[in-house]
């Protein structure tokens, strides 16, 4: 118990850094994924090809590296980042290729006379995107979704490489300061679980409030 | 109000479209048949832009759809389009499905645009289904609602790409008897069917399209009783299996 009241007040500080990641992560790559997904299935000429390339890049590259080349590469071509923005940015390149083959998928999902049909109305792309095809996508994608998310919260473990002290990174210095290794450990592990597991428990809830149009009556 | 000039349509090396014409006047009533494969669902789906086309020209009330200058939205306006497979969005009331067009399209504010959202439905007997979602409606229902959402936008024409094809039967009837109201109330209407009975009762022209080319055009009375081409012959004895 002395141990838990003891390395807890760190665990908090880099508690905090893993959260600031995990959120600028989501809603940044989430951004990424959405408007990459929506030119990717649109088959836009050099864009839509161009992001195919990015995408087969990242699936290629150990999330490590992609790190590494925002740290110590970019700066070679004039990009200094700090370590945090490095990070952010790293995640956002990462997942964001991932989150973009998500949207992709759920928006060719969606059934092609659901396209016809609002075009045959006469709505834009952008009245078709928003209210026909996005509502049904969205369904489909929220379970890879939340389950890239929960990639994306254990993915920020990753950046402490490049010296950013978040949880699992405080956990180290304070075992190699001798705390308590299975303790100061078994709490980071809660942590992680703490966030993602009710993460997967919400995509859940989300999915089955929106497809209350399915079932039949 | 249509003119289909010379109009081919390739699908890879498939001609689908040979060289086809044709013309559609405000008030006509055509009826578009012929075997699976035909191009006669192509041919349809070429006069609003669902499908390109190499070769011709299609203008609908003077524009010429396939002018990339063109904007394809203002001719999509003038044009309902009734598919097979109904394709109403799931995720909309009936109500939502036939609103939607005026208001994002037309800009039409919401209270009039449901009230007359709730006319149109009226008119297709589905008032009381308002607020289901198409899961909850019956295909025939759902078809209606689809005629409804079409004719929301208060289109000069209607396009029928096979409306009752994927009906059970016994749904076909309340389809076919909103299509012939409209057609009694002077609507144009360029239809894909195999419901004879139905182009016997009010089609002014059917054509008759076999592999991409139109073998015969003729008023229903002529088609069925004279008709001068022997494909056309061998089709209604296969459809009307006597």
């Amino acid at each position: 118990m002395e141990v838990v009241l003891k390395v807890t007040p760190h665990l908090l500080q880099g508690i905090y850094l893993t959260i600031y990641l995990s959120i600028a992560g989501m809603a940044l790559s989430l951004g990424v994924g959405f408007i990459g997904g929506m030119i990717r299935s649109a088959r836009v000429p050099l864009l839509s090809p161009f992001l195919g390339a990015y995408v087969a890049f990242v699936r290629g590259t150990p999330f490590l590296l992609v790190i590494f080349i925002m740290y110590y590469v970019l700066p070679a071509f004039g990009l200094r980042l700090g370590a945090l923005s490095a990070g952010v940015l790293g995640l956002i390149v990462h997942e964001g290729a991932y989150m973009t083959e998500i949207v992709k998928g759920g928006i060719d999902a969606v059934d092609r006379g659901q396209d016809e049909a609002a075009k045959a109305l006469g709505l834009t792309y952008m009245q078709k995107m928003r209210h026909v095809i996005l509502p049904q996508a969205v369904r489909l994608i929220l379970p890879p979704l939340a389950g890239q998310f929960v990639l994306l919260v254990k993915a920020t473990s990753v950046v402490s490489l490049i010296g950013i002290t978040e949880v699992t990174r405080v956990g180290q210095q304070l075992t190699q300061r001798g705390e308590h290794t299975f303790i100061t450990f078994g709490m980071v592990a809660l942590f992680y679980f703490l966030v993602c597991y009710p993460l997967v428990k919400f995509s859940d809830r989300m999915e089955r409030r929106l497809s209350k149009w399915i079932e039949t009556v | 109000m249509i003119t289909v000039t010379n109009v081919h349509k390739w699908f890879g090396k498939l001609h689908v479209l040979k060289d086809v014409s044709f013309k559609v006047a405000k008030g006509e009533v055509i009826v578009i048949c012929g075997v699976s494969g035909s191009g006669k669902s192509t041919l349809i789906r070429c006069i609003n832009g669902l499908e390109r086309i190499q070769g011709g020209t299609i203008t609908v009330d003077s524009m010429n759809v396939h002018d990339p200058k063109t904007d394809i939205n203002l001719i999509r306006k003038e044009v309902g389009m009734v598919f097979q497979s109904f394709n109403l969005f799931p995720h909309m009331t009936s109500l939502e499905n036939v609103t939607l067009g005026p208001r994002e399209v037309r800009k039409i504010p919401k209270d009039e645009a449901d009230r007359m959202g709730l006319e149109l439905l009226a008119r297709v007997g589905l008032e009381d289904k308002a607020h289901s979602y198409p899961a909850s409606l019956s295909g025939g229902q759902q078809q209606r609602v689809a005629i409804a959402r079409a004719l929301a936008m208060q289109p000069k024409v209607m396009l029928f790409d096979e409306p009752t094809s994927a009906l059970d039967p016994e749904m076909i009837k309340e389809v076919l008897d909103v299509m012939v109201k409209l057609a009694d109330d002077g609507m144009t209407m360029l239809v894909v069917t195999h419901e004879m009975g139905f182009a016997r009762k009010v089609a002014h022209r059917i054509t008759f399209i076999d592999e991409g080319s139109i073998v015969e055009e003729a008023p229903p009375d002529v088609f069925f009783t004279e008709p001068t081409q022997e494909r056309t012959r061998r089709f209604l004895e296969q459809i009307l299996h006597v």
